[in-house]
């Protein structure tokens, strides 16, 4: 089944970025990952963000950019069938190492609570479930590279099998905490960063269409071109001559 | 559209194996008591784990599940689900530095299990907290009713850790006794480990088998509440339209549902919300529902898999388990939830879990080759 890409957004050590109205290319670039802050995210107040983990931090702003790229960020996508996948290869490692420190100290007196709900991974698929009102399937794919096209993949068989109208894919990662770098480095390799694009397998006439996508026997087509890694994924869809309305399309 | 068959199930609890763990539900006994293990609390543990202090307990765990099955297609895809996998390991490497800390990734169950069974199809772990291995079941059907795979093996564990006890207690999620699902009283969760691997596989290969398939998996539906990360939507709204949706894809009435394995954590709003849910699905019928928790506690990511095993146990028998712990039935959940043993008088049954960031998925199972 095709599906359109039509939006992106992404937070990597080159800096952040969305497809349309930045000017600004993606790249997979190895670093630190800046963290955002809530006003680089939302406009609005959010009193849960700065309680968020980094990791959550990363992915939800990713997140929000390809929604909002994507022009449907907005009030009337609550509580429509939209999910997310996501794949990751460190999960919330940072946060993991994080929290059992506050379980080492005091003699194990006062572990955070509050570290401890961000140990998992999938937790920042649920904070932008609820500031999006995203009600379809959303879950992580645990993978051996960074920006897998796992959660791509997966994406499109929600939209294939009809559980989802709309899905948002992608990837996050936070570079290896310094405490497990000796000991993860070699099982760790690769960039850091969260990438996301919206895929839809019906856009709305307003809809702005990047590229079509599909899947076939596992592989991932852009513009009928497989690619491999969803860096060369976003690059290819940037690069697409697609960026026309589906109305302008028709006419 | 394939229908999705289950050749074969395995599972380990604090109870035992698949038959050990059916047979002391259905005689009311629980698996919680005290753990010591360097560090203490309420949970049910595996004893025979206890005597593994040098290296991660994910792995016996995993053995104990995968040592008997017999050999599987080469080309079987692997889907494994885990919350922490072996996250005792990380605890190790900061203690003493000795191990490392690899197995903590869930990744490296979907490669440990695919080595152990000398499986060549690349395969994925799922993460989605409570909910994560009835997603993997959930995948693992999808997979197969649409023909990209003929044959896939879920395999999922979660060990008592702890990491993860020392969480739940920061939390004030866990019940000081064992924990008492559906009652009046329910004051939180107990921590359980245990492990499941079902095997599913296609008509095409159901059909050429010598032995009777051990179930259906009729239909699947996942949804989020997207209402809140740690509490449940009062309202039930993902738990009901996750219900609805596998009702639908297994293209049955609410009506022929015998039967409901909650998740049913013992923790307030959890309870309170699936008896919402299942209300609102089922209507005002006494069905019988009933949790595994007061026996086995919350299992974690094989939640799913080891409750839709022990489901199907439950549709060959004809026998609903008690619900362990149940002493004083929430007003809410009279008629529905027992502390006695039942009788499941359809051929079909739902099971439901829920998890963090309000994730919520539901499968529909059934009897394989049974006219509903």
């Amino acid at each position: 089944m095709n599906a359109f890409i039509t939006g992106m957004g992404w937070l990597t050590a080159a800096g952040s970025g969305r497809g349309r109205g930045m000017g600004r290319f993606f790249s997979a670039s190895e670093g630190n990952v800046m963290v955002p802050s809530r006003k680089d995210v939302f406009r609005n107040r959010d009193e849960r963000f700065g309680r968020m983990d980094p990791f959550s931090k990363v992915g939800l702003a990713a997140i929000a950019m390809a929604l909002e790229d994507a022009g449907i960020a907005g009030d009337p996508w609550r509580n429509q069938t939209v999910g997310i996948t996501a794949s990751t290869q460190r999960g919330c490692l940072d946060t993991d190492v994080n929290f059992f420190q506050t379980v080492l100290a005091d003699d194990g007196q006062w572990p955070s609570p509050h570290l401890f709900t961000y140990t998992l991974a999938s937790c920042f698929l649920g904070e932008a479930a609820l500031r999006f009102g995203l009600t379809g399937p959303s879950y992580i794919l645990h993978e051996e590279k960074t920006f897998s096209l796992a959660g791509v993949r997966a994406a499109l068989l929600e939209l294939t099998d009809k559980d989802a109208h709309v899905m948002i894919a992608g990837a996050c990662d936070l570079p290896l905490p310094r405490e497990l770098l000796s000991d993860l480095d070699e099982y760790c390799p690769g960039p850091a960063g969260a990438a996301f694009i919206v895929v839809e397998s019906t856009p709305g006439p307003e809809s702005a269409v990047y590229a079509p996508i599909h899947e076939k026997s596992g592989a991932i087509f852009v513009n009928e071109a497989q690619v491999r890694s969803l860096d060369e994924l976003i690059i290819r869809s940037q690069l697409s001559d697609n960026r026309l309305l589906i109305t302008d399309k028709l006419e | 559209m394939s229908r999705v068959f289950v050749k074969d199930m395995r599972i380990f609890t604090a109870l035992g194996d698949l038959q050990n763990t059916f047979s002391a539900l259905i005689a009311g006994q629980t698996g919680i008591s005290r753990v010591n293990r360097g560090f203490t609390g309420i949970g049910a543990t595996i004893h025979i784990l206890n005597a593994f202090q040098n290296s991660s307990r994910i792995n016996p765990l995993i053995d104990l599940v995968l040592s008997n099955l017999p050999v599987l297609p080469a080309d079987t895809l692997t889907i494994t689900a885990s919350t922490k996998a072996g996250i005792d390991d990380l605890e190790r490497y900061f203690r003493q530095k000795k191990t490392s800390a690899c197995k903590t990734l869930p990744q490296w169950l979907t490669s440990h299990v695919r080595n152990c069974l000398g499986l060549n199809q690349p395969g994925f772990a799922v993460s989605a907290a409570c909910a994560s291995s009835t997603i993997a079941l959930a995948q693992g059907a999808k997979a197969i009713s649409s023909g990209r795979a003929q044959s896939v093996l879920v395999v999922c564990a979660d060990i008592v850790s702890e990491f993860v006890l020392r969480g739940f207690d920061a939390l004030k999620a866990l019940d000081r006794r064992a924990c008492r699902p559906f009652d009046q009283n329910r004051a939180g969760l107990s921590l359980g480990e245990g492990a499941a691997a079902v095997h599913m596989v296609s008509e095409k290969i159901a059909g050429k088998a010598q032995s009777p398939m051990a179930g259906e998996v009729m239909g699947w539906g996942v949804a989020c509440d997207a209402v809140h990360i740690t509490a449940p939507a009062r309202d039930a709204r993902g738990l009901i339209k996750a219900i609805n949706c596998a009702l639908d894809r297994a293209g049955l009435p609410s009506r022929d549902v015998g039967a409901v394995n909650a998740h049913g954590t013992g923790t307030v709003y959890n309870d309170a919300m699936e008896l919402t849910a299942f209300k609102a699905v089922f209507g005002d019928r006494p069905l019988p529902v009933y949790s595994i928790k007061g026996a086995v506690g919350h299992t974690m990511a094989a939640a799913g898999a080891v409750e839709a095993a022990l489901g199907l146990m439950s549709l060959h028998t004809g026998l609903i388990p008690p619900t362990v712990g149940l002493e004083h039935p929430d007003n809410g959940a009279l008629g529905y939830v027992s502390s006695e043993l039942q009788v499941l008088p359809r051929k079909v049954m739902v099971t439901t879990n829920s998890g963090f960031g309000g994730i919520n998925a539901a499968l529909v199972l059934g009897l394989a080759g049974s006219e509903q």
